[in-house]
Parts: structure tokens; C-alpha cells; sequence
């Protein structure tokens, strides 16, 4: 009786270990950017920074995989023209991508009060696992109302369609639906 | 919730899974952080457990004196924000 409690206990021990661990997911992230640079201006306490790598420049956006002093990395994106400074950063625990969260979306979304809940786009840009080959943006109807194409595991629009959004989803190269955000 | 108008630095975020999320740390409380003023919010959203943010007012386009906002969508979820100027 023991060692049966005791077996049960092991598993889910193991598989609260492996929640959400991006280290032991089948999901990756083949760009591994350029040269290591130094990463300055970040006042983040939780999260120090010194370091991290160019994945891409488009768009006039720099967009970064970053090297925290502990922990799985985390990712950046900042003007382009200001080369290791990136002004948004985000940290997801358990490291990104995992098969769960293919897509690590920075969009800036706007609207014109607390009390509308209808936003609009105002930037769109983010990091996606291999495989992704396109994110959807779509309307509160359903309607795709932007497709962008992920390359290099990264995407970015030079412009917005207008207009309200309601979520959006990682497509496959055969257009299938493979993750949507809500 | 929100700040006074200031010459913010930047904006933390730290959600928790608190009181639920599922296997990929998605809770049922859906966020706009980032800043507003007079005009418009600006922001990102997130309903995700698993993230620390940070998000400067220049990177959501918008400069001078701005408030620090979370701004609540839809379902539940605990959240930790700070802002620095």
C-alpha cells in the first residue's frame, strides 16, 4: 500500500516537474540570432540582463532573444535604430516556445478608454516556434482580418489592418490552426 | 488600476496562476498593461501566468507624462504591478 501511494506521489511529482517546461518540449526555436551583444538600459530587478542576440532587424524593429543572469532565456523587441536596447521584454516561465505556446505575441493593442473593450491594433510583432509558418489576427466575427508571415521564427507588420481584433492564431504551412490566443 | 501622470520608466507585470490556470499557464483573467493618457491605452495583452513584462512607454509609441495601467478584460487572475520612473 505504501509503495503504491508512494509510486503515484513519484508520477505526479514528475509531471508537475515537466508542466510547462519548454526545456523537455518537442517545440523549438531554430533561430539562434547573431553575435552576442551587450544588452543595456534595463531596470529589471526579477530579471537582470547583460546580454542576448539579434534575431532579426524588420520593420525598424530589433527583436532579441536575451540572457537573463538565471533561468530560461527571455525575449526583447526595440527600435532598431537603438541596437541593444530593447524597451519590451518578457520572461516566460519555463522558457518559450513549448507546444502549448507556439507563438510569444508583443502586439500593441489600443483603444480609446477603460470602459470600450474594442482594441485595435497599433503594432503587430512577435516570436513563433518552427513550424509556424503565419500568425492570424482576426476580427470579434471570426474574420481573419491580417495574416502575417512568420520567418525566422519572428514577425512583424509595416502596417495595421483597422479596425476591432479580437485574438489571434498560429497557422502551419498548410494554413491549419494550430494554436489561437484567446 | 493605474498610476498618477508621470514620466514613467517602464511598467513590471507578474502574473500568477492564481486562483487557476491550465497546463500551459493560460488563466481565465485577460490584461492590457502598458500606459494611457489623455487621449488612448495603450498596451499589451496577455492572459498568461507565465510571464514576467516589462514595456516602456516609448516602445507603445507614446512619450511626455502617461499613467501606468492594467487594465482588466475578462475572467480572473492575480497579478503583481509596478511601475518605475
Amino acid at each position: 500500500m505504501l509503495a503504491a501511494v508512494l509510486t503515484v506521489a513519484a508520477i505526479a511529482a514528475a509531471v508537475l516537474v515537466t508542466r510547462g517546461d519548454a526545456s523537455r518540449d518537442s517545440a523549438t526555436l531554430s533561430n539562434r540570432g547573431g553575435p552576442s551583444i551587450a544588452v543595456r538600459g534595463l531596470r529589471m530587478k526579477l530579471a537582470p540582463i547583460r546580454s542576448g542576440n539579434v534575431l532579426a532587424v524588420r520593420n525598424g524593429r530589433a527583436l532579441y532573444r536575451l540572457e537573463p543572469a538565471s533561468g530560461a532565456p527571455c525575449f526583447g523587441i526595440g527600435p532598431a535604430n537603438d541596437i541593444g536596447s530593447p524597451g519590451s521584454v518578457a520572461c516566460p516561465r519555463g522558457g518559450f516556445p513549448s507546444s502549448g505556446n507556439p507563438v510569444l505575441d508583443f502586439s500593441v493593442y489600443e483603444g480609446t478608454s477603460h470602459d470600450l473593450r474594442e482594441l485595435s491594433l497599433f503594432r503587430i510583432e512577435g516570436f513563433a516556434a518552427d513550424g509556424v509558418a503565419a500568425v492570424e489576427f482576426f476580427r470579434p466575427n471570426g474574420d481573419v482580418a491580417l495574416r502575417v508571415r512568420v520567418s525566422g521564427n519572428v514577425y512583424t507588420a509595416a502596417t495595421v489592418p483597422k479596425g476591432p481584433i479580437a485574438g489571434l492564431a498560429a497557422v502551419d504551412k498548410d494554413g491549419k490552426r494550430v494554436w489561437r490566443s484567446p | 488600476m493605474c498610476s498618477y501622470y508621470d514620466n514613467w520608466f517602464n511598467i513590471g507585470v507578474a502574473k500568477t496562476c492564481y486562483p487557476g490556470c491550465d497546463w500551459n499557464y493560460n488563466t481565465t483573467g485577460v490584461i492590457l498593461y502598458g500606459f494611457e493618457n489623455h487621449d488612448r491605452i495603450r498596451g499589451r495583452l496577455t492572459s498568461k501566468a507565465w510571464n514576467t513584462v516589462y514595456v516602456r512607454p516609448s516602445d507603445l509609441g507614446m512619450s511626455g507624462l502617461v499613467r501606468a495601467q492594467v487594465t482588466w478584460y475578462a475572467g480572473t487572475s492575480q497579478l503583481n504591478a509596478a511601475a518605475i520612473g
